[in-house]
Formats: structure tokens, C-alpha cells, sequence
């Protein structure tokens, strides 16, 4: 009883044990800081590395696999997937408006059953936002005109109904869909001049078709470099051209089926909208057209099979009556709610080995295919920030070693200064293990309430980290985390709790370790020396 | 009256660097039921060691004799037992109070409590001793200082707290150590007084002094010199 008497009492008027507890406090404040940041910038490169890429993916090679609708029907009837969508994906060269050319990865996909396996339609940009989606936007962002009474969104509002002529590009003629009117019949809007176009931008690049039916592309947001990227997931296009409606040249290099190179094909698409997944390599480089198009092509569509012995009048050879398969290059898929990816992944193998089976020496082996989980996919991008995130973890827990050292001197010098009250309580029968209990339930009390203390200002420093961040950006000029340069707008602000909890707990260890070696060499002192101790 | 305490050919050697420093040489002594025993000696002569002894705060040397509370070799007993020992069968009196800053009087004459009975012990009959505290402070003339921390008082006054303090646990033997060593003569006398009343009720005293006036107020003087008893 006396320990705890003791212990309020010493806690209530020592300042240097205080000490001990803002030690572990900032100690494990830091951690749940550095831990939570780290943490959730590998959920986010997690997160941003999975989009797109369903559950399970299979590839084949460069010049595609035949038969792939078998493996689609094969697929769809497991009772394990919820989805699955054929693509194509090939690198090609575009050339945007005002000669601006890139090097892309072409991605030719079916958008319903693309959008079914990773919800493509979501990461589309152009799309009328919900209010809570809309405010969530740094004031200025075009996609809140809906919502945003800004007059500085005026232009905008002028250009997504289709009136304004950029002062810099008025040479070229007017932009958006009013001027496109004149000159591009594809964005007359079929059903009447009211429906925003964002609204039906989101169509046109849900479909990857203009309001007349021709097939689109949609280019990933930082494609066109003229995108600037400023903080709060948003682009910033004044002063430059508005991509959506404009026209683009798409080139892509057809392959035999030895990997040579047939001529290139090119072929005019409007950009129907634009996409950000919030992953550089992605939002910089991928394009999206319909697959079927792309087939096209790459030759890779269905074509009449011709017979080899029977020609026309005309010396052609005569259709046989039968097809040759198209080829897709990928088929991804998306498993049902509770299904482990791990687990789908082998009936994906087994359902495209049934399909082989029926079709041995027209598709690939099993063995010349790869099929993986999302995981398995971006296991090589996310590994370098796991190691990166423990690695970072390893050496602050270290850093954190320094409060034991802490806690241990404190502690060595308040068992110093208590050395008579220790001759005491051994004089009126306090036993060896009931002094070592006193100084280490006072380093457990002390560990609480600097973890607690630690946890609370770590909770606040992280929800409220950005706003810190833009302070120091805007008062010092310290900019950590550059949107232009970090993939993700903001820094993460989550404190996961059962993490927050455990470093709480290792913060309290700390404590009591620190204070073990103290506690014993309090127990040890011979009563009769600490009665005479000055 | 029966003997409470028997000191048998005790010894005690302090080492000081390298040399031995022989304190007690062998040393008989007896305390019997009741009885206020004073202990006269010069400052060195070991008086505090043998208090120390007999409330084995401290272990004679290897073979150094022995010291029996009611007819038990207290050397040969467990940490434990001595700890229990010191709680429940004697009470310390220092020349220096030697009470807890942090606590207040109530609470420094309830310590001993604290330790006997634990946490749920000490809970449990917490009102019962505290009851007990505040009548001890009572009896001392401190019920009006229970709630004042030990720099408000003054030496008397610590010193009557520290009493209290040992006789929380109705010890069998007070061990009083210098009890006016740090007082002025007057209060010095009322400290004597307040024992000599808790003798009156029975307590068995055994007190150390350098100060003959002082141990004349004892049942009996015994006399340490050059380590062994000179006067019986």
C-alpha cells in the first residue's frame, strides 16, 4: 500500500522523474508519428499500386493468347469471381495537340466489364462530383463549379458549358464544347444542350465513346505535361488547354508472331476524358482505348480463316468458313467478397488450363503464362517503401532505446536522493522486494502517463499534419512532401490504433526497464548505511 | 518477568578501508518484559549498532553471538521473518525522526500499517487504522498537526510523530535511538515524558543515550564501554 502512497505523492512534487515521463512521452510520440506516416504512405502505395489491376491478372505474351473469350466464359462461371475483363497492352507513341508527342503504354480494355473487375470508372476525372466529394477539393478546383459559388471559377464554368476563348490560345479558335460544336459534330450533345459536360464527359469516358458513338481515349492526367499538379488532388490547367474534346494521334508498332515489326498503325482519337489513379508511373504513361479498337490495330482481331489450296477467279484464296480466335495480351479478374486472392489464383490456373486442354498448340501453356495475385504484381513496386518503412522503423525504435537510458539515469538519481526514506520504510519492515516494487510501480505510472501523453500528441500532430505542413511550407518554405513530387497530394494522416497501442506498450516497457536496474540497487542498500545517508 | 530480548556474546566489526574496527566484543545483555532499559555510551561506543542488532536492521559477524527475541535466534530467521519482525515486534525511534517528507503525520504514523497488511489488507481496515493513528496523535498532544506534512512541525513535535509511527503496530520492544539527541533540554524532557508514559502502559523500552540525566529515567542503565557492558 505504502507504494502507492508513495507514488502519487512522488509524482505529485519531484520534477526530475516528470522528465523521465516527457521522455517517454516524446519518445513514443515519435514513433506513433514517424509509424503512422510511414505506415500510410505504404497503404497508399498499396492502395494506388492495386488500382487497376483487379485481384488476380493473367499475362500472356506480347503478341497475345487465343481463345481468351473460352477463358473469359471459363472464369465467369466460378462460383469465386465476381468479374472478368479481357485487355490489350502494347506500347504506342501520341501525339497530342500543339505537337506534343508521348510515349505511352497502351492499355485496350472493354470499360463495362473493366470497370466490373477495378472500377475504372471512379478514377475517371472528368465527372460530376457529389458535394461531399466536391468539398473535399482545394478551393479553385475546376470540378467544384457545381457546388462552388467561387467567382474564380467563373472561366471554367464558361469553358465546361462551352464559351470561352483562352486569351493565349484564341489564334487557334475556340475550345470546349461550344466551339467544338462547329468543328467537331462528335460532342453535339444528343440530348440537349443542358447536360453538363461533365456529366457527359463521365459517359463518354465510361463507354470510351463520344456522344456520336466514336471510339475515345482516355489518357491518364499527367499525359499531357501542360498538367500541372498542385496540392489537394488537383490540376491545374489555366493558362493551358482543356485535353477532354481535343483530338489525338495514337501510333502503335503491330508485331508478327515472330516479335518482328509490321508497319505502324495510327489512328485519330478524341480524348474523351482523363484518369488519375495517383500513381505517377501510371497517370503519366497509360492510355486507354477500346480493346477491340486496339485489336484492330495490332491485328490481333477475329479474322475469316482462308484456305491455302482454294482460290477465286481471281487467284485469292477462299474463305474455309471457319474464324481465327482474337488475341488479348491480359485478363484480369476480380473475386467475390471473401475469396482470398491467393485462392482464386489457383482456379484461375486451373480454369485456363482446361481451356488449353481443348486447344493445345493454338494458346500458350499454362507454364508460358503468368498468373498472379494484385500482390504478386506489384510485389517489386511496393517492396523498396516496405524496406524502406522498416527500415525507418528499425532505427527510431533504436533512437527510442535512448529513453531507457533516460528513465535509468533519472531513476538512478531519485533512488539516490530517496536513499534515506529507503533506510525508513526497510526500519518499519518493507521488504527488499516491496522497495524494488515502489520505484518500479513508479516507473509504470510514469510510462502510462508519458505513453498516454505521447499517444495524445502524437494523435493531434497526425490529424493535423497537414495543415502543419502547409504552415511550414508557408511560413519557412519547408515543403517534406512536394505534390509535384510525391505521388500522393498529402501527407497520410491515420493513427492506426493497434499500433498506436503496441508502441504505447513499448513505451511503458521502456519505462520499466529503464527503471529495473535502479529499483534493485534501491533494494539493495543496507538499511543501516541509508538511516546514516547525508 | 521473562526476558523478551537476550543478547549472547555479540560482536560487531566494521571494516573502514583496510581496517577492521571492532564495535561490539562480545557483548551479554538481557531485556526482560516491561522493563525501560537505557544504553550509556560515549558517541562510537556503539550504542546504535547495538540497537541496530537487536532489531535486525543489521547481522552481527559470522559467529558474532546472537540475539534471541522470546527465547528465537532473530539471525538465523528469513529476510522475510526479520521484515515481519521489524513491522510487527519492535518500533524504531531515531535521533533524526527519519519521517517521510512527502507524507503527512497522519500518514507517516499509519506507515508501518501500510506495510504489514498490503494493498487490500491496509484497504480493508483502513477507517480501523486510521482510527488507530489519529488516537496515538491524539495521546501525543498532535491531533491538530494530522494533516501537516513533517517541515511544518517542529523537532518535538517530529519527534512525538516518529514515536507514534513506532508504536502503530503495538510492538512488544521500542528501540529508541538518541530520542533527544536533537532537541533542546525542555523539549528534550516532554519527548522522556511521553515515553516514560507508554512505559507506564507496559511498553518494554530499550533506549540509547550518551546523556547519564536522560538514562536515569530508565528502569535500568547499562553501560557500554570499549564494546562490552561495563555496568549492569
Amino acid at each position: 500500500m505504502y507504494q502507492a502512497s508513495l507514488t502519487s505523492r512522488y509524482l505529485l512534487r519531484k520534477i526530475i522523474p516528470l522528465l523521465a515521463m516527457l521522455s517517454v512521452a516524446l519518445c513514443t510520440a515519435m514513433v506513433i508519428i514517424v509509424f503512422s506516416v510511414m505506415n500510410g504512405f505504404l497503404d497508399l502505395v498499396t492502395q494506388a499500386g492495386r488500382k487497376l489491376i483487379g485481384d488476380v491478372a493473367i499475362d500472356g505474351p506480347v503478341t497475345g493468347f487465343a481463345w481468351y473469350e473460352e477463358v473469359l466464359d471459363e472464369l465467369r462461371r466460378l462460383k469465386t469471381v465476381e468479374a472478368a475483363s479481357p485487355m490489350i497492352e502494347t506500347y504506342g507513341l501520341l501525339k497530342m495537340p500543339y505537337n506534343q508527342i508521348a510515349q505511352v503504354q497502351v492499355v485496350g480494355i472493354d470499360p463495362e466489364s473493366y470497370d466490373a473487375v477495378t472500377g475504372y470508372a471512379s478514377t475517371l476525372y472528368w465527372r460530376p462530383l457529389t458535394e461531399a466529394e466536391a468539398k473535399r477539393l482545394p478551393a479553385g478546383d475546376i470540378r467544384r463549379e457545381q457546388w462552388e459559388p467561387d467567382e474564380s471559377l467563373l472561366d471554367w464554368r464558361r469553358i465546361l458549358h462551352g464559351s470561352l476563348l483562352d486569351p493565349e490560345f484564341e489564334s487557334l479558335g475556340p475550345i470546349g464544347p461550344e466551339g467544338l460544336r462547329n468543328h467537331t459534330p462528335e460532342w453535339q450533345n444528343p440530348h440537349g444542350a443542358n447536360e453538363s459536360l461533365l456529366e457527359r464527359l463521365k459517359v463518354a469516358g465510361r463507354t470510351l465513346q463520344t456522344p456520336a458513338g466514336s471510339p475515345g481515349l482516355v489518357p491518364g492526367i499527367r499525359v499531357s505535361i501542360v498538367n500541372e499538379r498542385v496540392a489537394g488532388r488537383s490540376y491545374d490547367f489555366r493558362g493551358t488547354w482543356f485535353m477532354p474534346t481535343r483530338e489525338v494521334t495514337l501510333t502503335v508498332l503491330p508485331l508478327t508472331d515472330e516479335g518482328g515489326i509490321r508497319n505502324p498503325e495510327s489512328r485519330v482519337f478524341p480524348v474523351v476524358n482523363e484518369f488519375a489513379v495517383e500513381r505517377y508511373d501510371v497517370d503519366s504513361a497509360y492510355v486507354f482505348v477500346p480493346v477491340d479498337v486496339v485489336q484492330k490495330m495490332l491485328g490481333m482481331q477475329p479474322v475469316r480463316e482462308l484456305s491455302t489450296t482454294e482460290f477465286d477467279e481471281f487467284g485469292d484464296p477462299v474463305p474455309t468458313g471457319r474464324m481465327t480466335p482474337g488475341r488479348v495480351t491480359r485478363i484480369v479478374v476480380k473475386a467475390r467478397a471473401g475469396v482470398a486472392p491467393v485462392r482464386l489464383r489457383e482456379q484461375v490456373q486451373e480454369a485456363y488450363a482446361s481451356v488449353f486442354e481443348r486447344h493445345v498448340g493454338a494458346m500458350p501453356p499454362p507454364s508460358q503464362m503468368n498468373i498472379r495475385t494484385w500482390e504478386e504484381q506489384i510485389a517489386l513496386y511496393i517492396g523498396a517503401v516496405k524496406n524502406e518503412t522498416a527500415l525507418v522503423m528499425t532505427l527510431f525504435s533504436i533512437i527510442s532505446l535512448v529513453a531507457v537510458i533516460l528513465v535509468l539515469s533519472i531513476f538512478w538519481t531519485v533512488v539516490q536522493q530517496k536513499t534515506r526514506d529507503i533506510g525508513i520504510l526497510r526500519a518499519v519492515g518493507a521488504s527488499r522486494l516491496g522497495i524494488t516494487w515502489l520505484f518500479l510501480l513508479y516507473a509504470l505510472i510514469l510510462g502510462i502517463l508519458g505513453a498516454a501523453i505521447g499517444c495524445g500528441l502524437a494523435v493531434l500532430i497526425v490529424h493535423n499534419i497537414n495543415p502543419i505542413h502547409h504552415f511550414l511550407g508557408e511560413q519557412f518554405g519547408i515543403v517534406i512532401w512536394d505534390p509535384k513530387v510525391y505521388m500522393f497530394d498529402e501527407v497520410p494522416n491515420d493513427v492506426n490504433p493497434v499500433f498506436a497501442t503496441m508502441i504505447m506498450a513499448a513505451g511503458v516497457l521502456f519505462a520499466v526497464l529503464g527503471a529495473l536496474l535502479p529499483s534493485v540497487r534501491a533494494a539493495l542498500i543496507d538499511p543501516v548505511s541509508a538511516l546514516r545517508y547525508e | 518477568m521473562t526476558h523478551l530480548l537476550e543478547v549472547r556474546s555479540l560482536r560487531k566489526t566494521y571494516r573502514l578501508g583496510r581496517v577492521d574496527v571492532p564495535v561490539l566484543k562480545g557483548l551479554d545483555f538481557d531485556v526482560r518484559e516491561g522493563e525501560w532499559v537505557a544504553v550509556l555510551g560515549a558517541s562510537g561506543s556503539g550504542k546504535s549498532t547495538l540497537l541496530h542488532l537487536c532489531g535486525a536492521l543489521d547481522r552481527p559477524d559470522r559467529d558474532g553471538g546472537t540475539v534471541l527475541y522470546r527465547e528465537q535466534n532473530i539471525n538465523k530467521w528469513s529476510a522475510k521473518a526479520k521484515d515481519r519482525y521489524r513491522n510487527t515486534a519492535v518500533g524504531f525511534v531515531f535521533q533524526f525522526y527519519h519521517l517521510l517528507p512527502e507524507m503527512n503525520v497522519l500518514q507517516n504514523t499509519a506507515l508501518a500499517s501500510m506495510v504489514r497488511y498490503g494493498h487490500l489488507g491496509y484497504l480493508s481496515r483502513r477507517s480501523q487504522l486510521m482510527r488507530r493513528a489519529a488516537q496515538l496523535l491524539d495521546a501525543f498532544g498532535l491531533s491538530n498537526r494530522a494533516r501537516h506534512k513533517p517541515a511544518e512541525l517542529s523537532g518535538g513535535e517530529r519527534q512525538r510523530v516518529a514515536i507514534a509511527r513506532a508504536l502503530m503496530n503495538e510492538p512488544a520492544l521500542l528501540l529508541a535511538d538518541e530520542p533527544t539527541g536533537n532537541l533542546d533540554a525542555v523539549t528534550g524532557g516532554q519527548i522522556l515524558d511521553v515515553i516514560a508514559e507508554t512505559h507506564r502502559q507496559g511498553q518494554t523500552i530499550v533506549m540509547v543515550t550518551h546523556d547519564r540525566a536522560i538514562a536515569s529515567r530508565a528502569d535500568r542503565i547499562v553501560e557500554l564501554k570499549g564494546g562490552r557492558l561495563a555496568t549492569s
